[in-house]
């Protein structure tokens, strides 16, 4: 019997198992075989589930009667339906609930790679050992946990395609191509030769991971026909024989808005990942992706293209397996009977209490460290357990602890590792990778299509955050302190004479002793604007500050800094705006910089003025909300879409695009026209706009705070 | 539209709107609640219950009597909204089913399946009709292809109210 120790790359379903890509410790690449059975279940009437058996019978599979459990609805007689073919399961589990969709199903879209984790207690990216026998995995032994703070770093070889422009604003000429240290270009003139050429690289190079620009979009794609067009044959897989699997584009509608998600290249033995594609690559990168993908068990393609909810939901389901508890295709669980008076009662948010308007001086911001996760697992909230007296700890809280405890430890170790450390970034991009999972974990709760999901645990948080927040309140001000904002989960607080991080230290552990939940100092303001309604003066808005911390680096909420589509060049001006009035130490001193303030804004004018800003700091970029037909008074992002329509492109929605704002007919240029806009013809005075704007946001503050001072 | 006198045990009214008669359905539930226990079963997060709490505040100085002969419950998919309606006691009182269509117009559901759970929830609401007033809302289908869905709740109804869209002519701004 062979042994070969490693790291698990990929897991895939075969018509006769599963196929396991493990890189070893001497650096090699093994494609392993495994027996793997896949069991899903119905429930329902008898003689319905006997004329689904009758129907099973002459199929390949093997059919069991037996009991399992449902989380809400306890134990189950049910039919198990096992078949040793785990790539045709949807196949199988789709033509069954076409004949029979009164039946309850569970287990049944469950991916491989979660079966796989459940049943070895391996974990993707891990370590572990394999030991092999007739070219099968026989046994295969974990070595690592996911839960390590230091997993063992694994040795890919990345290799990285970029075409020299945006193909769907010019055909590109050239591919960048990265591999360590060496990058170099392949010619796109002749797609033979680069066929050639790169085919002859991935077989030199035999990389683990393709990290693209428009892979998704446009290399694979292209590839795909150039690869019919000359005859040449192009496998990018390492698992030969298989194809790219496509996946189409597709809009959808999350988080109140309709996002576009682009075609999809995946490949077999080795990862692709589209950096323009990818949805929060950006965020935290392929450290955080390979974080997801350890913690959640969705291999590292998948995760980097996913939302964190599918993540929190993949976990649920692994713990729902490896607690021996069904998983249904659909949750069918209700919201329980509510009088008006009840509904009124439960049916709230977080807790915001409305900032005090104004400049206000040594102020300290406190955070809970992941509050409704903290939570859910301190007072066991979970779908089952709402409402039942001494439960025993539910699936959520189950799923949630582990996660918790690491993001907090990897907190922890950030906050004592010298800024420079090189492995500073690293542990920041994986904490924020799980910060994501716990984000959504409470938006899990009550999401219509969450397995284990219900309205009255998510309610259940939010009553929960409330009460923490006003004994957060109450502490507080017990100990003198005037609490100027709360929103959800954060604290601004601020009393006289009050100004060093230490002087917060007792407040921060009353509060914790108080809750049981952790706090954290998120810092020390020297001054802090909260901002007023644009509409009325008088009304504060939630969320809506700026403010410089005691080492001078600034935060900022809800201003138009951190608006998708502000153009750079109001972003760059305001964010040196509030560079310029960070250097006041106090609302005084604040006051006193803002002619410098306006100085910056006059000459940043003049440069726009005189064309010295380049127009790409000029882009809008904006989102198609619906399709283009679908518009009555088009928006400034529908009319460019409009222009480019012309010119053959089509949009859909959720699709961003990127403009100008000019001086003709439709009052906008789309980036993507092929010819340039005329300096001329920009509509600077609609730039002049934004960017008074966005100055009156930090300078207006202000002025209730030298009209206080005129009175004395 | 007024839905109140329509109603009577038996009877399936269907109330037809774009936004699925908001307004009009929270003035009846108010009504409803001033006169008796009301079953809400709302399919389309179209229960607004300060608007109705403040509709029972014109009406009655003791509103927690009305406001507790309310009982709502919600349902955000199909296959919840099914549930809803099995597990829906029988009552004589009348029931308000809010934007019966919204989740069976979700792309996500495919058309078979959410033809065959609607027939399913339509067999609950003639067995509802037989202890009280069923009133349904509903709103007209993102997609042409799901239109069936809304001709086969109609067939059903022994009244079809369709609140009209006010036509907005262009009037001149006042000048002084």
């Amino acid at each position: 019997m062979n042994e070969s120790t490693g790291w698990l790359l990929d897991i895939y379903a075969e018509e006769d198992g599963a196929t396991l890509w493990l890189l070893t410790d001497g650096d090699q690449r093994l494609r392993l075989r495994m027996d793997f059975d896949i069991t899903f279940y119905a429930a329902g009437d008898f003689p319905l589930l006997r004329q689904a058996w009758k129907y099973l019978r002459g199929k390949n599979v093997r059919l069991e009667r037996t009991v399992r459990r449902d989380l809400f609805l306890g134990e189950r007689d049910v039919m198990a339906v096992t078949t040793p073919d785990p790539a045709n399961i949807q196949k199988l589990f789709g033509d069954l609930q076409r004949q029979f969709p009164a039946l309850d199903y569970y287990d049944a879209d469950i991916p491989i790679t979660l079966r796989f984790i459940a049943q070895t207690d391996m974990h993707l990216l891990g370590r572990c050992r394999v030991h092999l026998g007739d070219e099968r995995v026989q046994f295969i032994e974990p070595l690592s946990a996911p839960w390590e703070i230091d997993p063992s770093p694994i040795p890919l070889r990345i290799l990285t395609l970029a075409p020299d422009c945006n193909p769907a604003v010019r055909n590109p000429q050239k591919l960048l191509v990265k591999y360590n240290q060496r990058e170099y270009s392949l010619s796109l003139e002749s797609p033979r030769s680069f066929l050639i050429s790169l085919k002859a690289d991935l077989q030199r190079i035999d990389p683990d991971l393709i990290l693209t620009d428009y892979g998704d979009t446009w290399l694979f794609p292209q590839l795909s026909t150039w690869s019919k067009e000359t005859g040449i044959e192009f496998r990018p897989n390492r698992e030969e024989g298989r194809q790219v699997m496509m996946r189409k584009a597709d809009s959808y509608f999350a988080y109140g808005q309709v996002t576009y998600r682009g075609a999809q290249a995946h490949l077999f033995g080795r990862w692709h990942i589209d950096r323009k594609n990818a949805m929060s690559f950006g965020e935290y990168g392929l450290e955080g992706a390979m974080e997801q993908a350890r913690v959640t068990g969705i291999g590292v393609q998948e995760m980097a293209r996913k939302s964190p909810g599918a993540g929190i939901t993949a976990m649920q389901m692994l713990t729902a397996l490896r607690n021996n508890i069904m998983v249904p295709v659909q949750k069918q669980q209700v919201e329980g009977t509510k009088t008006l008076s009840e509904l009124i009662r439960a049916d709230h948010g977080g807790l915001i209490y409305q900032p005090l308007i104004g400049l206000h001086g040594n102020v300290a911001q406190i955070d809970f460290s992941s509050m409704y996760p903290a939570i859910m697992v301190k007072h066991n909230i979970s779908p089952e357990t709402v409402g039942v007296e001494d439960a025993s700890e539910g699936l959520i809280p189950k799923t949630l602890r582990p996660l918790l405890e690491k993001r907090l430890r990897l907190k922890n170790i950030l906050i004592d590792l010298d800024p420079r450390d090189c492995r500073v970034e690293i542990l920041k991009a994986r904490a924020s990778a799980l910060k994501w999972l716990l984000v959504v974990c409470f938006g899990y709760l009550g999401y219509k299509n969450a397995r284990f999901g219900k309205i009255e645990s998510h309610e259940a948080v939010t009553a929960m955050s409330r009460e923490l927040m006003l004994q957060a309140k109450e502490v507080a001000e017990d100990m003198g302190f005037t609490v100027l904002h709360m929103y959800v989960d954060c604290l601004f607080v601020q009393q006289d004479g009050f100004h060093k991080s230490s002087d917060f230290t007792p407040l921060i552990n009353a509060i914790e002793e108080k809750t049981g939940i952790p706090i954290a100092l998120e810092g020390v303001f020297k001054w802090v604007a909260f901002l007023a309604s644009k509409r009325d003066a008088r009304v504060p808005v939630p969320n809506q500050y700026f403010g410089a911390f005691q080492d001078g680096s600034l935060k900022y909420r809800g201003i138009e800094l951190r608006r998708r589509d502000t153009t750079l060049w109001v972003r760059k001006t305001q964010l040196k705006a509030l560079e310029i009035l960070a250097h006041a130490n106090s609302p005084r001193e604040f006051a006193g910089r803002v002619p410098d303030v306006m100085r910056l804004v006059e000459g940043a004018k003049r440069d726009l003025r005189i064309g010295r800003v380049p127009l790409g700091e000029l882009l809008i970029r904006q989102r198609l909300s619906r399709t283009l037909e679908a518009y009555k008074t088009p928006s400034p992002a529908a009319r460019a879409a409009r222009q480019l329509q012309v010119h053959g492109r089509q949009f859909a929605p959720g699709q961003s695009l990127e403009f100008l704002f000019a001086h003709n007919e439709s009052g906008v240029h789309a980036w993507e026209l092929e010819e340039a806009l005329d300096s001329r013809k920009l509509d600077t005075k609609r730039y002049y706009r934004l960017l008074d704007r966005a100055i009156q946001t930090i300078v207006d503050p202000v002025r209730s705070h030298m009209f206080s001072e005129r009175l004395f | 539209m007024d839905i109140l006198p329509a109603l009577k045990t038996g009877k399936l009214i269907v109330v037809y709107a774009p936004d699925a008669a908001r307004t009009e359905s929270m003035t009846l539930i108010a009504e409803l609640g001033l006169r008796g226990a009301v079953t809400i079963l709302d399919g389309g997060n179209q229960y607004r219950p300060y608007q109705v709490a403040t509709f029972l505040r014109r009406k009655t100085v003791d509103i927690s009597t009305a406001a507790n002969r309310l009982f709502s419950r919600r349902a955000f998919t199909c296959y919840e909204m099914n549930t809803l309606l099995c597990s829906t006691p029988y009552h004589s009182q009348p029931y308000v089913v809010l934007d019966l269509l919204n989740t069976f117009y979700d792309d996500h559901v495919s058309i078979h399946e959410a033809d065959r759970l609607l027939k399913s929830c339509l067999g609950q609401i003639q067995r509802l009709v037989l202890s009280g007033p069923v009133v349904l809302t509903l709103a007209p289908p993102l997609a042409e292809e799901r239109g069936f869905l809304l001709e086969q709740v109609c067939r059903q109804a022994d009244e079809v109210m369709i609140k009209e869209v006010p036509v907005c002519h262009p009037t001149q701004p006042s000048l002084f």
